[in-house]
């Protein structure tokens, strides 16, 4: 379930807590350059359509129940019920720079995703934030474009943009009117070839940075205990601190740094660019092409990112958070599970819905609505760009500690290890998970951004499709293997969050 | 995830409801885009006394040109009535994957409290119960929630299970079982998430806080409120609001008309047929001196700060000249707006911030402007929220020209979706606004001018802000002495616990 309290722990920009952040054993030291993807032929035109397989309709009337070969859907049906029908376009630029392309008409806009092979993963030890540092820094000018233009241009054509720092990728949105696609391409050829570094940007957008980490991680229930989550779960890798790094990271870091930065990684060779909506398709390419042929090719070969292994967890991790502002206790849990594109990945998607896809899923029917022991139970597979971290979180109701969910929680992956969903439950998880990629996919810079990342880190925007083949092949066995692999005790780690009890004034 | 801007998330933690953005009003069926003349983008212009480090040799380039944008028409609005006297409007979108559909039962925070009909819509949504999972299996969902003064009960479904998914849930809403059990179990979870939304984040509360002062009724319940609601309560307010009379439809999807006619007879007729509740406009109280409401949160990092004024009704032409001023002041949506440039990206002060009327109220809606900021620079931030606001007079046609491209900007994104266009409508529903509403609108925003958003500006009383501060009482009610008499609020249910009165100046 996404609930509210699911958006402030998982939307909203997740952070260090300054006071972990002084923790140097949670970064190792000197992780290098991003991982390249192999060169596509180019151009290369890929024909099908992007479609999201479903599982057989099965009117409700009457009360029919899906037979059970269908309910473990163990191929892809022919019934495609929720046909998203757009074609893809792929190809390379002689600059290294790879492009994915989406012609939509449906509305006269368009929906450009730069994509980045840098995140927080990259950053050196004293030099956690430095990508989201730098996903600031993109927005303060060029030598052709002056500071705050950016924005202004933008904003002249009535577009909206967005930069946003993962711990793999850093990726820039921008969602205009169609005509002004020539002015997208101009401002992002433009910045990758080089940035203004003044200092009065680099102070400002740090203070602008500081208040991030204040009001995301500081002054916000629960952050400072999911962050303390993923640093437990992902112990002795570059996964363990999340993008906006620390306080003391941020104030010692230099402009020189930051330049540096951005020779390292911002090159056309480790970005994608795409882009869905109204295009020219007939000349798109070309449009593509004298845009950013002015943008050189590095010399040097990109070095790829040494994909440090998540060092495997033999014991169950846990640990107590006092939180100042947690109105009421929450147990969170997470584990180091799948790769996203892996066909374990697909069947971890389906029992986080089984388990908490929606209100009526097993765990918030039980706990929250059945037996009202929590007011919330969200349940998530996020995407890291590696063994991604499965993640629970159980608000408790006013009276009930976060102790009394950690057997309940066993007693359930057990049960769900052991005997899998019921074929019920399987065909609306999946149903379920094919209606989300509709919509999330239905907005242009959505759907921008969702090829650009499927293009970034399985070197195939295709992959977005082979993703929902997978889900419609997830069985009940699958479901049942994959908790009964991943989501075990010794493998997890649980943070209790407790409110800070009130303080009595003298 | 790090992002430039704040999450949608985070700056809708300051408002109650979604906010009014400006294109949301332009439900123009077939109209031109308001702005239709060749553009120029502004020539941009590297800064003198710093030159881009990796760039600096390189001879200057300009931005290309944009020319006029391109027409478009948004989809034919078709409006009908059932037999039974439901209203319903459709835009047929072909090769969409799924259908939308909204109910919109209005009024409903007006007719009993706002704590009733909060509690009603989280009643109705857990009392779906095993019927939900029935429809999860056909790949739709449905949610009941209050959205401002309304209770929407939405639907997402699939085609081929369009018509089985309407016939399951709408029944189940219009004439729900009665069960004390769940209920009073609702009501202890919706409580607790009233105290939860008190402690976790300021920003919530400032909001909430505001329209409460102010009289606006379509806003979240403090957990008192809510803890005051009885079964007997809600039950008088289904009786009253769900109602044929007061229901209204809105179905976006690939179906015609005839289709979605014989789909929501049968579902539809299980509303009441009652009369339609009669309803007595609640006028808000506008302030007419400056106050200082300060919400306490011991030893806060941060101080969630709000400003709000009147703005002039959805309806009338200085109403959407308010909301092209708001774009230029800082509408979330828009990127140059004076409160982003100047207070974020000059001043450093605030991360999250912007500025957005709410669509709510009859004569007149709240405008909030709001910023997060750091305790210590409290007294700055509102000073500086303040002062933009009052800027406003030195309003550039530049500016202007911007937020009306923007507005049209926003409207065609509308057009990427199905739940886009059909919030538009719904928009028109919950307020009851006149079929060539948009077109009107449309009109109006085309001839939108500096002079005619200044006049607009000179009628706002700026003057007299109500100013809502959660953050650590006991650090920053010293810096906001000088703006007005201030009021210390319980977090909880903003009950006064003290009052200090305006500093000398």
């Amino acid at each position: 379930m996404r609930s509210k309290l699911g958006l402030l722990l998982f939307s909203l920009p997740l952070i260090v807590a300054p006071a972990r952040a002084q923790l140097p054993a949670t970064v190792p030291p000197q992780l290098k350059m991003p991982q390249p993807q192999a060169p596509k032929p180019n151009p290369e035109q890929i024909p099908p359509r992007v479609w999201v397989p479903d599982v057989p309709h099965v009117p409700i009337k009457g009360g029919k129940k899906p037979a059970a070969s269908q309910a473990n859907g163990a191929t892809p049906s022919e019934d495609t019920a929720l046909p998203w029908g757009f074609t893809l376009r792929r190809f390379t630029l002689a600059n290294g720079l790879r492009v994915v392309v989406a012609p939509d008409h449906s509305a006269p806009r368009v929906g450009v995703s730069v994509n980045y092979g840098v995140g927080s993963r990259n950053e050196e030890l004293g030099r956690t934030g430095f990508a989201h540092f730098f996903e600031h820094m993109m927005y303060q000018g060029t030598n052709n474009v002056a500071r705050g233009d950016h924005f202004r241009l933008v904003a002249s054509v009535g577009g909206v943009l967005n930069g946003r720092t993962f711990t793999d990728r850093t990726r820039y949105e921008t969602g205009v009117p169609a005509n002004a696609l020539p002015l997208v391409l101009w401002l992002e050829a433009d910045r990758m070839k080089g940035l203004n570094f003044a200092k009065e940007n680099f102070d400002n957008q740090r203070d602008v940075i500081k208040e991030e980490l204040r009001m995301s991680v500081e002054n916000a229930a629960y952050v400072p205990s999911y962050v303390r989550l993923l640093e437990m779960t992902y112990r002795g890798s570059a996964y363990s601190h999340t993008p906006l790094g620390s306080f003391r990271d941020l104030d010692a870091a230099k402009s020189d740094q930051i330049k540096d930065f951005f020779n390292h990684y911002y090159r056309p060779d480790n970005a994608v660019l795409s882009i869905v909506g109204d295009v020219d398709e007939n000349a798109i390419e070309a449009q593509i092409s004298s845009a950013f042929e002015s943008v050189r090719a590095p010399k040097e070969a990109l070095t790829p990112f040494a994909d440090a292994k998540i060092p495997e967890q033999a014991s169950a991790r846990a640990d107590v958070m006092i939180d100042n502002y947690a109105p009421l206790p929450m147990l969170l849990a997470a584990w180091a599970t799948a790769r996203k594109g892996s066909a374990d990945y697909a069947a971890l998607q389906v029992a986080a819905s089984v388990l908490g896809g929606s209100n009526h899923a097993r765990l918030p029917a039980e706990w929250v609505q059945k037996r009202a022991i929590a007011t919330e139970v969200s349940v998530n597979l996020r995407d890291f760009g590696t063994n991604d971290p499965f993640t629970i979180s159980i608000q408790m109701a006013s009276g009930h500690k976060a102790e009394e969910a950690t057997p309940l929680l066993e007693k359930e992956l057990e049960r769900l290890g052991k005997e899998g969903p019921t074929k019920d439950e399987l065909v609306r998880a999946k149903r379920q998970l094919a209606t989300s990629n509709a919509l999330a996919l239905e907005p242009f810079v959505d759907r921008a951004n969702a090829l650009s990342d499927a293009e970034l880190q399985s070197g195939d925007a295709n992959a977005l499709r082979k993703g929902q083949i997978d889900l419609a092949a997830v069985s009940a066995a699958d479901v049942a293997r994959v908790v009964h692999t991943y989501l075990t005790e010794p493998r997890r780690s649980l943070v209790e969050a407790r409110p800070k009890p009130a303080e009595v004034k003298p | 995830m790090s992002s430039l801007f704040c999450s949608r998330a985070a700056r809708a933690a300051f408002l109650p409801l979604a906010p009014l953005a400006l294109g949301a009003h332009l439900v123009a069926c077939g109209s031109p885009p308001a702005s239709s003349t060749a553009h120029a983008p502004p020539t941009s212009r590297a800064s003198a006394s710093a030159p881009a480090a990796s760039a600096s040799l390189a001879p200057r380039e300009s931005p290309p040109p944009i020319g006029a944008l391109p027409p478009f028409s948004l989809p034919r609005v078709t409006r009908e009535s059932l037999v039974d006297g439901i209203r319903f409007a459709l835009v047929t979108r072909p090769s969409a994957p799924l259908i939308e559909t909204h109910f919109v039962v209005r009024d409903a925070t007006q007719l009993v409290d706002v704590g009733t009909a909060h509690v009603l819509a989280a009643y109705l949504d857990e009392t779906i119960g095993k019927s939900a999972t029935q429809l999860e299996a056909t790949g739709s969902r449905l949610s009941i929630e209050l959205h401002g003064e309304s209770i929407e009960i939405t639907l997402t479904a699939p085609k081929k299970a369009f018509r089985d998914a309407l016939l399951l849930a709408l029944p189940l809403a219009a004439s729900p079982k009665w069960d004390a059990a769940v209920f009073a179990r609702v009501k202890s979870r919706a409580s607790d998430a009233a105290r939860a939304r008190a402690k976790t984040h300021g920003q919530s509360s400032v909001g909430t806080a505001a329209l409460r002062e102010l009289g606006f009724v379509g806003r979240r319940p403090s957990a008192a409120e809510v803890n005051a609601v009885t079964l007997e309560k809600a039950k008088e307010l289904h009786q009253k609001a769900f109602v044929q009379k007061n229901v209204s439809a809105v179905v976006v999807g690939d179906i015609e008309l005839d289709e979605t006619k014989a789909a929501l007879m049968r579902p539809s007729s299980s509303f009441s047929s009652r009369p339609a509740p009669t309803r007595s406009a609640r006028a808000a109280t506008l302030p007419t001196e400056t106050r200082v409401l300060v919400i306490d949160r011991p030893k806060s990092a941060q101080s969630s700060v709000l400003i709000a004024f009147g703005a002039p009704a959805m309806n009338k032409e200085s109403g959407t000249s308010a909301e092209l001023l708001v774009s230029c002041l800082g509408d979330s949506n828009a990127l140059s707006n004076r409160l982003f440039s100047d207070v974020r990206e000059k001043r450093g002060l605030a991360y999250v911030l912007g500025s957005d009327i709410l669509a709510l109220g009859s004569d007149s809606r709240p405008w909030f402007t709001y910023a997060a900021t750091q305790t210590a620079k409290t007294g700055e931030t509102v000073a500086a929220l303040i002062e933009t606001i009052r800027g406003l007079p030195s309003l550039r046609a530049d500016e202007v020209d911007s937020a009306k491209r923007l507005a049209t900007a926003n409207l065609a994104a509308k057009m990427e979706t199905a739940r886009g266009l059909a919030d538009l409508i719904v928009l028109s529903e919950r307020f009851a606004l006149a079929e060539n509403h948009w077109d009107e609108l449309s009109a109006t925003i085309a001839r939108a001018t500096v002079p005619s958003l200044l006049e607009t500006l000179r009628a706002i009383d700026t003057t007299h802000p109500l100013i809502v501060v959660n953050g650590d009482a006991d650090s920053i009610v010293p810096m906001l002495r000088s703006f007005g008499p201030i009021s210390i609020l319980d977090p909880l249910d903003f009950h006064l616990v003290r009052t200090e009165s305006k500093a000398s100046p």
